[in-house]
């Protein structure tokens, strides 16, 4: 440790170091050595340096610990992507009739595609697998919650006059791109069977005007803007250290 | 009381010491045991504030005195801290009282 210690002692400034170092060094031959001596070594080390800086180079180094700090915290975030997808009325539905018709059932449908029974047949088959962690530790019921929330079915305006934007959300993006690909294909499918049964004029009723989506960059994070306000961030914190020291030093 | 300025202060008030000796002192009389760092810290800005000086010597274990201006600084800060002594003392006194 005393070995430690007297390395600890080399990150003092040097010009402070050529003033009190053969002192301080004299000071550890004498004393008992601890661990907390290490630490108190090391503290004093920075707050000698931060006394002895220029304050723009306390400002940089903060700003630059808080940009390293915000990256190391930005990469271990786990990434979420976002796939959508964007479905209208099908050409075929002219009628004011027929789209009321279509807007209740599409209504019903969404209902339908996201409830517990069909989220959940989704979430345990093997080919989709997901929230595979989650299954471990928490029941079936709050994974398909955690799904539901994750996703976002909203009315957007279309080509024939609205239309509706699927969405979801998830760390793997070809997953991300499948349960969107399958949501849309189940509204299609639950509002379509509905109405066969009540005339020819919707048989198709709806068509994809947007694909499910393959997302390239995640939504979060946003490692750009983490790393931005880390950096501006440990600059600031700089900037107060450096009127602390002028009031203590006044 | 755990103020390392006004502890070194306290420490060579009586006549000059060294690092070691002063933090042996300090552990005796106030019970509290600086670290080195902590130490060279306040005796780094007692020098810078001309509250003590090196005396002289050749050896590695350079010894340091009060300066007048410290001495006066000291007994500042002591007439105020027997102030709150006073007045916390005078205060519990009361409160017992009662």
């Amino acid at each position: 440790m005393r070995q430690l210690i007297r390395w600890a002692v080399r990150l003092y400034p040097t010009l402070w170091r050529d003033r009190y170092g053969g002192e301080l060094n004299a000071l550890l031959e004498d004393i008992q050595l601890k661990w907390q001596d290490l630490f108190n070594i090391l503290l004093g080390a920075l707050r000698m340096q931060m006394a002895t800086w220029h304050s723009l180079r306390i400002v940089a180094a903060l700003g630059l610990a808080g940009a390293l700090l915000a990256g190391v915290i930005a990469w271990r975030t786990q990434e979420v992507y976002v796939s959508t997808a964007v479905i209208g009325f099908a050409p075929a539905v002219q009628a004011d009739g027929d789209r009321q018709a279509a807007l209740r059932r599409i209504t019903q449908a969404m209902h339908e595609v996201m409830s517990g029974r069909s989220l959940g047949e989704m979430i345990t088959r093997p080919t989709l697998d997901l929230y595979p962690e989650d299954r471990k530790r928490m029941p079936l019921e709050d994974v398909v919650e955690s799904m539901r929330r994750a996703g976002k079915i909203v009315s957007v305006s279309g080509p024939g006059g609205i239309a509706w934007k699927i969405s979801w959300s998830y760390p793997d993006k070809f997953k991300a791109q499948s349960v969107v690909r399958e949501l849309v294909a189940r509204l299609i499918e639950q509002s379509v069977p509905a109405q066969r049964n009540q005339g020819p004029s919707a048989a198709m009723l709806f068509q994809v005007l947007d694909p499910a989506s393959l997302p390239r960059q995640p939504l979060i994070p946003n490692r750009t803007f983490i790393v931005t306000v880390g950096l501006f961030g440990g600059a600031v914190f700089g900037w107060l250290a450096v009127l602390v020291r002028r009031i203590f030093s006044a | 009381m755990s103020d390392p300025t006004i502890l070194v202060l306290a420490s060579l008030a009586d006549g000059e010491k060294h690092g070691y000796a002063i933090m042996e002192d300090i552990r005796r009389f106030a019970n509290v045991r600086l670290g080195p760092g902590t130490l060279y810290g306040a005796i780094t800005r007692l020098e810078q504030r001309g509250w003590i000086r090196p005396a002289d010597s050749d050896d590695r274990r350079r010894p340091y005195c009060i300066t007048g201006a410290g001495r006066e600084y000291l007994e500042e800060q002591l007439t105020s801290l027997n102030q709150v002594v006073r007045t916390a003392t005078r205060r519990l006194k009361q409160a017992c009282g009662n």
